[in-house]
Formats: C-alpha cells, structure tokens, sequence
C-alpha cells in the first residue's frame, strides 16, 4: 500500500487525535453524586495520581471509538491507494504528443492526449507522493515526443514541476517515433561521472503513455537492463478516415488550368461514404455529388494492416494565377462517431503556383539531338551561346534564365543557376571525374523522382562515359555496374544534375525516355524552388525557400496566426523548421516596396499517423510490452476508510447513547 | 442505577416513627451506665446501701478495649485471669447528654445517617428518662448548637421526640466550636453519647478533646451509610461529578476499582485514627452503619460496650 500524502495525514493526526484526548477529558460526562463528604475520594484520587500519571488513560469505548474513527479519517486524507506503484528509483515520463493523440475517444471532448496526461499525472502522483505536502524519494523526467523528443522537466523530485510540464504539453501533428524519445532519455539517465562503479547507474524505469502507433517500431528495441512499461490511451475499435494523398497538377495542354487528385483512407473496421469538398483561396468551388464509399480496413496475407483506400479527383478548373487548394472530408451524417475519431488528416492544402514557362540557356554543343529536343519544348525562351562567351560573361552569363543546359560543354567554373550537364562533367564539389570508362548499363534508379517520371531506362545502353565519384551530399539518381551515370549535387545558389555521358554516345536519342527525362529535368530545376510547395511538407520537416538578393527580413506567418521573423542567409536561403502543426505556413518579405508572399502548405497526410485504434502491446525486437490499460487506475483505499470511520461513528453514537441514557 | 442524592428515604414524621411500643417496652430494662464515679447534684432514684457513700459496687462485666484501667478488679484478675470491671451502682441523677450531628453530611445514606440518628438518639433519651436520669439531647449544625435540656421522667418522651422530630440536617457544622459550646453548658458529670459521621473538614481532634476534657464519659458513635462503607455494591462507580453534600464542592472523579481500593484504604486508614484518638482520651468509640438495626444495637452492642447495663 502506498500512501500519497503521508505528510499530509501526519499533519492532519497531529492536529486532530491530541485535541480528541484533550477533549475528552476536559469534556467528558459525568454522573452527578452527592455524596456526604468528599474528604476521603479527593485524597484518594490524589493517591492515585501522584503514584500513577497515566491512570486516567484507561480502557474507555466512547475514547477508543473515537481514535479509531479520527484514524480512519487521517488515514483517508493520507490517501492510501491499494497498488504498489510507488518506487524510489527514476522514472521517465514518456508521453507521445503526436498527430494521433488528437483523437477525440470520449463525448466530453477529451482527447487521447488529454487522457495521457491524465494518466502521467496520476503516475506522477504516485511516484512522488503528490499533493502540495506530499513527497518521496523517487525522481521524474517528462519527456514529450512526436517525430521529435523534448525533455520538458528534468529528473526532478519535484512533484509541482512535473506536473506543470506535463499540464502544458500541447498536441503537434507529427508522427509517433518513439526511438528520439528513448535516446533522449538514455542521455539523460546515463552517469557521466567516470569514477562512478557501473552498478551505481540505477536502472531507469520508462512509462510510455500513447495509444501505441508508433512508426519506427520495427527499428526500436530495448538496451539491456531497460524496462519499459506502456499504459494504452484510447478506446478500442477507434476508425478514422483522412486524406492519405492530396496533389494538384496544371496540364500540360492547358496550363492555365488545375487538376486536383486525392486519395482518402478508412482505418476503421467499418465501411464509410464521405464526400470531399474543394475551396480554392478560401471559397468552396465544389463538393462531390455522390459520397465516395470507401472500403473498411483489412489485414493482409501476412498479416500485415492495411486500411481501405477510395480515390477522388475534380475536374480540371480554369485557375491561371497561383491559387490555394483546400480538400476537406465531409463525412455522412450517418456514420458513427468512432468511424472518425481524427480531424487533423481530414482537411489537405495544396499550393499551386501560377503556370510558368522557362526560359532556358544552351552552351556548347550547337545542333544535334538535344538542340532540336529543346526546341521542341514549350519554353519562353531558348538561347545558345558557346563556352567562351559564357566563361566571358562571368557571372552575368545565367542572369535571366532559369536553367541552363550544358550541352559536352566544361566551363572553368559555374555562377549562380541550376544546370543540366550532358557528357562533360561540371566543375563543381563533389564531382571527382576519373576519366573515361566504355560500355554501361542501367542498372539502378530512383524511379520515384520527379525526373524520371515518364522515363525507363531499361533500354539504355552507354558506349562511353565518365566515371564520376561522387562527393558529399551529391545524390545518385541512376547507376550503372562500374558508377554512377546520372547525379545531382545541391551546392546552395548552384544546382546541378549531371548525365555522366553524352547521349550521342548512347542509344538514348533514340529513345522516348531522353526527351521525358530531358523535360522533366528541366522543369524540375526550372521549379526547384515550388516544388516543395506542389508537394507539400508533413509536420517535421523544415521550411526552406529562395529568397530575392536584397530582402533583409522575411516573416512567417504559421497556421495559428503567430507570426515569426525570419533573417534570410548569405545565400538568399531562409529556412524555419521543425514543423510543429499542419496547415498553410505564409512567407512574405517587401521588395521595392511591394509584398511578396509564398505560401507553403503542410499536412498531416498517410494511414500510418491516421491509425488511431490503439495498440494493445507493443513490440520492441523480440520484447512484447503487454499494454497495462487501468494500472495506474490505482484502487483508492480512502472511499473505504471513510465508510469505516462512518460505521465506527454509528457504533459509537450508540454506546454513547446507551451510557447517557438514564 | 439509582441517584442517592436525589431520591432520599421519607423522614420520621411521628414520634412512632422514631421509636415505637415494642422497642419501647424492651428498652424499659436498660438503663444506662458509666464508666466514671460521678457525683450528682440532685439525689437520685436509686439510693446507696451504705449511706455517706456515693458509689455502690453494682456488678462487674468483661472488660473491653477503651475502658478506663482504674476500674479493672485486680482481685478478680489474679484468681482468673481475666479482666473484669466493677461497676458502680449510680446513686447520683446521672447527667445524659445525646448529641446529634445535623450537618448536611448525615443526610445521606439509604438507611439515611440523620434518620438513624435520630431513633437512636431518641432510644438513649428514653432509656435516659425513664431512669429518670438527667437527660439532654443537642444537635449540631449549619446553624449553630441548638438544645434541649434537663429533661427527666418518661413522660418527657414526647416532648423529646418532638425536638428530634424538628431537626433539619443541613450546612457545615463547626464541629470544635459546637463541642466547646456543649461542653461549657454542661451541669454536672455525666454521660455524652456523640452520634456523627465524624467526616470533617475541619477535624474532630478539637472537638472530641473539648468533649471529653471537661469531665464526660464520652462516647463517640461514628455513623456511616452502607454507600461510603461499599461504594462499589452500590453502583459508586464510573465517571461521576462528587458532590460534597456541606459545601456544596464539586471533585471529578473517574471511580474504577483501583479508586474503590484506595478509598477504602483511606476510610480504614480515617476509622483507625479516629479511634486511636479516642482511646487515646479515653472516650468510647463506637462505628455503626445504618443497617444495623436500632434494638440489636442497643442490647447487643451498647451493652457490650458498657454504654447500656
């Protein structure tokens, strides 16, 4: 049994019992006798006294009834609870913040990370004694976590500040990773002091309080000697349904106008029809007319969870400047509550800007293949001019364009712009060119980059190329056995993608792939900048964005309308993050005296964070930590006590009438 | 359970009450007697044998602690071993004095101190007067000494009974003061029978020598109620308020059996020193307790005790 205010209840004793004896003997009734003379019993009593102080504490059942039932009531202001979850070790507070903790499980509003902090601070209680006069020897550490770990109180034996800590953790919208959480926490319980005996570092017990969709389960396991203990939050059976994909799309036949594609998934273990409404800049443009149905969750051949899945998409709308796309769930009237207990994954927003024609740089390499290809594109303009007079123009030479083409063409050095490089290697870090090498094929490629959209390579077959090695940071878009043969290399105001060899030296002129591959490496450099806000960014990820030379401060406005002031580097570049919330993020800054804005959208998108049933356990390698839903629901012991104290008050009120009857 | 204090035995109302014809008609043989030679004013009802004396040997009877030495008969003692006292045939009036305790104290008991003092006081005034000794009866109290005085002949029963019957018992007595007024008054020797509780705040040592310093063979009847004999067989246990029935003084006392041992400690203790003091003096001391009926007192215990012949 474990007492939660012990000194609470000593205090309360001291106060209450002494007055009680006092009381009683200052109070006590007493029959009245006369008798003839009360010499003798005078001096008796004095006898008696003199010889033996404490006679007066004699067997009495009025006095005893009343101690028992004042140390009943004592004993229930000492809140005694029946579990012994008391230690006097460390214990961290581990309490999962994350996107699907937003999940409404009960009529009163409550969230699932209202119930987790619930249930910390009545685990808080019980470890430190709680209360204003409660204490114990233990020490707590509150950490909170979502794809990112925050210690919010240190190891502290402090009841008040952990519980102030865990009272102001507020939700986010990233994913549950519980991994940063446990690392943090390593940190902190590890002994830094050297002299220290190994046995010395007390094992630190872990509570985890979450409703156990933590995506990096499979990666996470417990060091020896841990011991993690998970309290379950939420109600089981929980569905939800929410936008897993949301993308918009300018066509290419009609650039002036947007197609807008979603996919909607249902976790629940029930089917349910919603329909899905669009606004654009804040005014609903449509909503569809038929809900879609979409198809309850299932478990699959390997047992693997896999929720339902149903696809929407609008038809294209004239939108000829930038616009702000807004999906939202509309979920029938009939379905349950518990078919949709999260609304943070019901609402998606896309950026689109407004369409853009490039305008493209050539150099080198006049004629031929790619000259005729480029020619071909829908560009604003295409110029060609020759190596030496891009090396004359120096720094000027990309003023005006957004991508240039280096067509077998090597400058001496690359000025500010985004290049496309064919057969010569471009001199920039991170490109180690060792010389020639014949024959290669594809063999690898990341085939869910934007580049390669369109674009197979399987049919590709090199002659000749140079063997690059590639340095920090550049990344490998495709490969062949002996190396890479298509790179990117991100160096700040340069950008590039470089082609290890020249077309003409391979069969991909005569491929469809090299004019899709060609384009689309154009319009990505071409849209770099825009290309996170078409794609949006999930909570977690930081904001990045090019801003125009001589803008000084730039502010940024989050969905809840603060606002933060950003200073952009040396590099134009601004960046903010992590991102706690979804929703559209605003940058704006003043060039020339007029406002310019981008807006960035962030969304709390997938199945994954969306899975909000929760977890009965949770499996770490080959540890199963069993859920302990109700442990800390701690049987109270002084609803009990009071009854006594009632029982032995009725008692007594009755041996007290009995003697005072006549 | 039952409150001593609030539910008091009836009082005597008639003179029958105090001693009724049966009683009466057994105390016509006694007479009484005592312990000292004393010389008379007036002549008395029985007359000496041998003229110019003023004492005749009467009788002898056992010897009993408390009695004057003087009076043993040597003689007797050497051929029996045995002590015997000679008694001497009263030729004088011999002086009866009845004193009654009427302090609030001796309102109390079930038989009620008072009440039995009064029969009893009232059975030595008769046997007394119908010796035609000189008797007085006085009462003692918050009031002061009251009295009534040289009284002789049987048909002054009723004028005692009366007086008796008009006694009151209430406050504190000044048990010294009253003693010195009583034994000032007194008119020749004689005999004062002392009927009290002797419970005194004060102390009886003043009064008893006042009493017995003037020339009285003085006997000293300690009155006690069964309850201050045995609290604890007369429910005299528990928490209780004591009040003290003189003054009225209020003592908080939690009776338990260790109580109990100790008060009777202590009223043993108050009993024996009471008597030491007598005897001490050479006065008579006598304990009663009011369950002793009058008649076995009279001709078992007095007798014994050389009051009554």
């Amino acid at each position: 049994m474990t007492w939660l205010t012990p000194l609470t209840g000593a205090i309360a004793a001291a106060v209450v019992i002494p007055p009680l004896v006092a009381l009683y003997f200052l109070r006590l009734r007493r029959r009245r006798r006369e008798i003839s003379s009360t010499l003798l019993w005078r001096r008796s009593v004095e006898d008696l006294e003199a010889n033996a102080p404490w006679q007066r504490l004699r067997p009495n059942l009025l006095l005893l009834l009343q101690l028992l039932v004042l140390l009943a009531l004592v004993a229930a202001v000492a809140q005694p609870i029946a579990q012994a979850g008391g230690r006097s070790g460390r214990t961290v507070i581990l309490i999962d913040r994350s996107g699907s903790m937003r999940a409404v499980d009960e009529a009163d509003g409550a969230s699932r990370l209202d119930l987790a902090k619930a249930q910390a601070t009545a685990r808080v209680e019980q470890v430190l004694g709680g209360g204003w006069l409660g204490g114990g020897d233990g020490e707590v550490m509150v950490i909170a976590f979502d794809d990112r770990a925050e210690v919010r109180s240190p190891f502290s034996a402090n009841a008040r500040q952990a519980l102030e800590a865990i009272a102001a953790i507020e939700p986010a919208d990233g994913e549950s990773r519980l991994l940063p959480a446990l690392e943090l926490a390593r940190a902190f319980a590890t002994t830094t002091d050297p002299d220290a005996p190994p046995e010395a570092a007390e094992a630190v017990a872990l509570e985890l309080f979450s409703d156990g969709r933590l995506a990096d389960l499979d990666t996470t396991v417990l060091r020896k000697g841990e011991s993690l203990r998970f309290e379950p939050v939420g109600a089981a059976g929980a569905g939800n349904i929410g936008f897993e994909v949301a993308a918009a799309e300018r066509p290419i036949e009609g650039p002036g106008s947007i197609a807008v594609f979603a996919s909607l998934f249902n976790t629940g273990s029930e089917a349910v029809a919603a329909r899905v409404s669009i606004a654009v800049d804040g005014v609903v443009r449509a909503v569809l007319p038929e809900p879609v149905e979409i198809p309850a969750a299932k478990t699959g051949d390997q047992g693997e969870f896999q929720p339902g899945r149903a696809s929407v998409s609008f038809l294209p709308f004239e939108q000829p400047r930038d616009a702000l796309i807004e999906l939202a769930i509309v979920p029938n009237i009939d379905n349950s509550v518990s078919a949709n207990l999260l609304a943070t994954d019901d609402r998606a927003a896309i950026v689109v800007p407004p369409p853009k024609r490039l305008r493209v740089l050539r150099v080198g390499g006049r004629g031929g293949v790619l000259g005729m290809l480029l020619e071909g594109l829908p560009l604003e303009r295409l110029e060609s001019i020759s190596v030496a007079e891009f090396e004359e123009a120096g720094a000027e030479a990309t003023a005006g364009y957004d991508v240039v083409v280096l067509d077998g063409a090597a400058p001496a050095s690359l000025p500010t712009g985004r290049y496309l490089a064919f057969g010569a290697t471009a001199p920039i870090e991170g490109f180690d060119d060792f010389g020639s090498r014949d024959g290669a094929l594809v063999r690898s490629m990341r085939s869910e980059h934007e580049i390669f959209r369109n674009v197979n390579l399987d049919e590709l077959s090199v002659a000749s190329w140079r063997l690059i090695a590639p340095g920090r940071d550049v990344v490998v878009l495709a490969e062949a056995a002996a190396g890479p043969l298509i790179l990117f290399a991100d160096r700040g105001p340069v950008k590039v993608i470089q082609v290890a060899f020249d077309p003409l030296d391979s069969n991909w002129p005569l491929l469809r792939s090299f004019v899709n591959f060609t384009a689309n490496a154009i319009e990505h450099l071409g849209s770099i900048d825009e290309a996170a806000s078409l794609a949006g960014l999930v909570p977690g990820d930081t904001i990045t964005a090019m801003v125009p030379p001589g803008v000084a401060s730039v502010a940024l406005r989050l969905p809840d309308g603060a606002s933060i002031e950003l200073g952009p580097g040396l590099d134009g570049a601004v960046a903010w993050g992590p991102i706690r919330h979804a929703g559209v993020h605003e940058l704006s800054w003043t060039r020339n005296g007029r406002e310019e804005r981008r807006r960035v959208a962030v969304n709390r998108l997938g199945a994954e964070e969306g899975r909000v049933d929760p977890a009965a356990s949770l499996t770490l390698g080959d540890e199963v930590v069993g859920g302990e839903a109700g442990a800390t629901g701690r049987l109270d012991l002084w609803p009990w006590l009071l009854g006594v104290g009632l029982v032995l008050l009725f008692l007594e009120w009755i041996v007290y009438q009995r003697r005072a009857a006549p | 359970m039952s409150d001593l204090g609030s539910t008091r035995p009836a009082r005597p109302q008639r003179i029958d009450d105090l001693i009724d014809g049966a009683l009466m008609a057994r105390l016509d043989r006694l007479d009484v007697v005592s312990r000292k030679i004393f010389s008379g004013k007036l002549q008395g009802e029985r007359r000496s044998k041998r003229r110019g004396r003023s004492v005749e040997f009467a009788d002898f009877r056992p010897y009993v602690h408390g009695d004057d030495l003087r009076f043993v008969d040597w003689n007797i003692f050497g051929r029996l071993d045995r002590l015997f006292l000679k008694m001497f045939l009263e030729e004088e009036d011999l002086s009866l004095l009845v004193v009654i305790d009427a302090s609030a104290s001796m309102a109390f008991g079930d038989p009620e101190k008072f009440t039995y003092a009064q029969r009893l006081a009232m059975a030595l005034a008769y046997v007394g007067l119908v010796n035609r000794n000189r008797v007085s009866v006085a009462a003692f109290g918050g009031d002061g000494v009251s009295r009534l005085a040289n009284l002789r002949g049987r048909a002054k029963t009723r004028e005692v009974g009366s007086w008796l019957l008009g006694l009151e018992p209430g406050g504190g007595p000044d048990f010294a003061e009253s003693m010195r007024t009583l034994a000032l008054a007194r008119q020749g020797r004689g005999v004062m029978v002392v009927l009290s509780d002797f419970l005194l705040r004060e102390g009886y040592e003043r009064g008893l020598t006042y009493a017995a310093g003037r020339g009285y063979d003085v006997f000293a009847m300690q009155i006690l109620a069964p309850e201050e004999t045995d609290p604890a067989g007369h429910d005299l246990v528990g928490d209780l308020r004591l009040v003290d029935l003189e003054d009225d003084s209020e003592a908080e006392v939690t009776v338990t059996p260790a109580v109990i041992a100790r008060y009777r400690e202590r009223l043993d203790a108050y009993c024996a020193a009471l008597r030491e003091f007598c005897v001490r003096r050479g006065i008579m001391h006598i304990p009663i307790e009011t369950t002793r009926p009058i008649d076995e007192l009279m001709f078992e215990v007095l007798r014994r005790r050389g009051l009554l012949k």
